[in-house]
């Protein structure tokens, strides 16, 4: 059986629970994303062991979603990467991970790269935007 | 009238602070630590990391701007203190746990005041301060090392009241 491809989400304290269950009241149904959280008590060790657990039974063509880089979240998740070449980006929001969902229920795959891009475009001006398209 | 010349007197680093934290160098932790403590570099005492480009290569991006990070081994940390206490600067030495620690004071590394900020959870380890936990084999490092007339507080980030070691071994014996 094929492995599956899901989007993994790693948080300090789980806010990203609370994300997906917003994002449902603009994005309808989302069954592809799986939240770890970092509690304050967890070591790196015991974080990395749920982590690696978990991805272990997924396809490598899913990807993980981190909240900051240079935390435990991020850098768990670049361990098992590096190992397994399965793609991780930091910076988890609203705006990357609606795109996340609308790649795998759209075209029923990832697009790391169009991630990244995306990720990072997340952050507008806007009134700045809405302006400057007016003009067009 | 005679003059004394002091020859051969190196730089001496001021050991800012001594840190053992499970977690090393994480999220702000450490840059209030730098900043209370005026460290102008930090020593992350781990042979694992030392052994491990890529996992070293993380904790040494996740420092905090401008300051210098290195990482040794426990061995090369002993000879570098022995043979000149690490240099010039203000160090910030940073080990993951206390038995690291016992190691390094047992081989001359003469701390006199040690902060434990962070001791990782496990089964058999009971909570003695925040998220700090203690089992018996840490107990008695920090039996011994306080014994020697080192300082050992307890504190978790500079807004914290430090806790004594004695309270905090009272609590674990209770």
């Amino acid at each position: 059986m094929d492995k599956k491809t899901e989007i993994v989400i790693l948080t300090h304290g789980g806010w990203g629970t609370k994300l997906v269950e917003s994002l449902k009241m603009v994005f309808g149904e989302i069954t592809c994303v799986h939240e770890i959280p970092l509690l304050p008590q967890y070591t790196f060790a015991e974080y990395y062991q749920m982590v690696e657990e978990y991805l272990a039974d997924l396809s490598n063509e899913s990807v993980v979603l981190t909240d900051i880089f240079g935390g435990t979240t991020s850098n768990v998740a670049a361990k098992i990467g590096h190992a397994s070449g399965m793609r991780v980006i930091s910076g988890l929001s609203a705006p990357l991970l609606l795109e996340a969902c609308s790649q795998l229920q759209y075209q029923g795959a990832l697009d790391a790269d169009k991630l990244l891009e995306v990720g990072r475009g997340a952050a507008k001006d806007v009134v700045k935007e809405i302006l400057s398209n007016m003009g067009k | 009238m005679e003059f004394v010349v002091l020859k051969g007197v190196k730089d001496v680093a001021d050991i800012a602070l001594c840190r053992i934290d499970s977690r090393l160098i994480h999220g702000q932790v450490m840059t209030k630590w730098v900043n209370q403590s005026q460290a102008n570099r930090i020593i992350v005492v781990s042979d694992d990391l030392a052994n491990d480009d890529f996992m070293r290569s993380i904790y040494l991006m996740s420092a905090p701007e401008g300051i210098k990070v290195d990482c040794f081994t426990k061995r090369q940390t002993i000879d570098s203190f022995a043979d000149g206490r690490f240099g010039a600067g203000r160090v910030l030495l940073l080990l993951p746990d206390l038995a690291s620690m016992k190691e390094l004071v047992d081989c001359g590394v003469n701390v006199t005041s040690i902060q434990v900020g962070g001791l990782g959870g496990a089964p058999n380890r009971k909570v003695v301060f925040q998220n700090i936990t203690l089992d018996d084999a840490d107990a008695a490092v920090l039996d011994d090392l306080s014994s020697r007339g080192i300082e050992i507080y307890f504190q978790t980030i500079p807004e914290d009241a430090p806790q004594g070691v004695e309270s905090i071994l009272k609590k674990y014996r209770s």
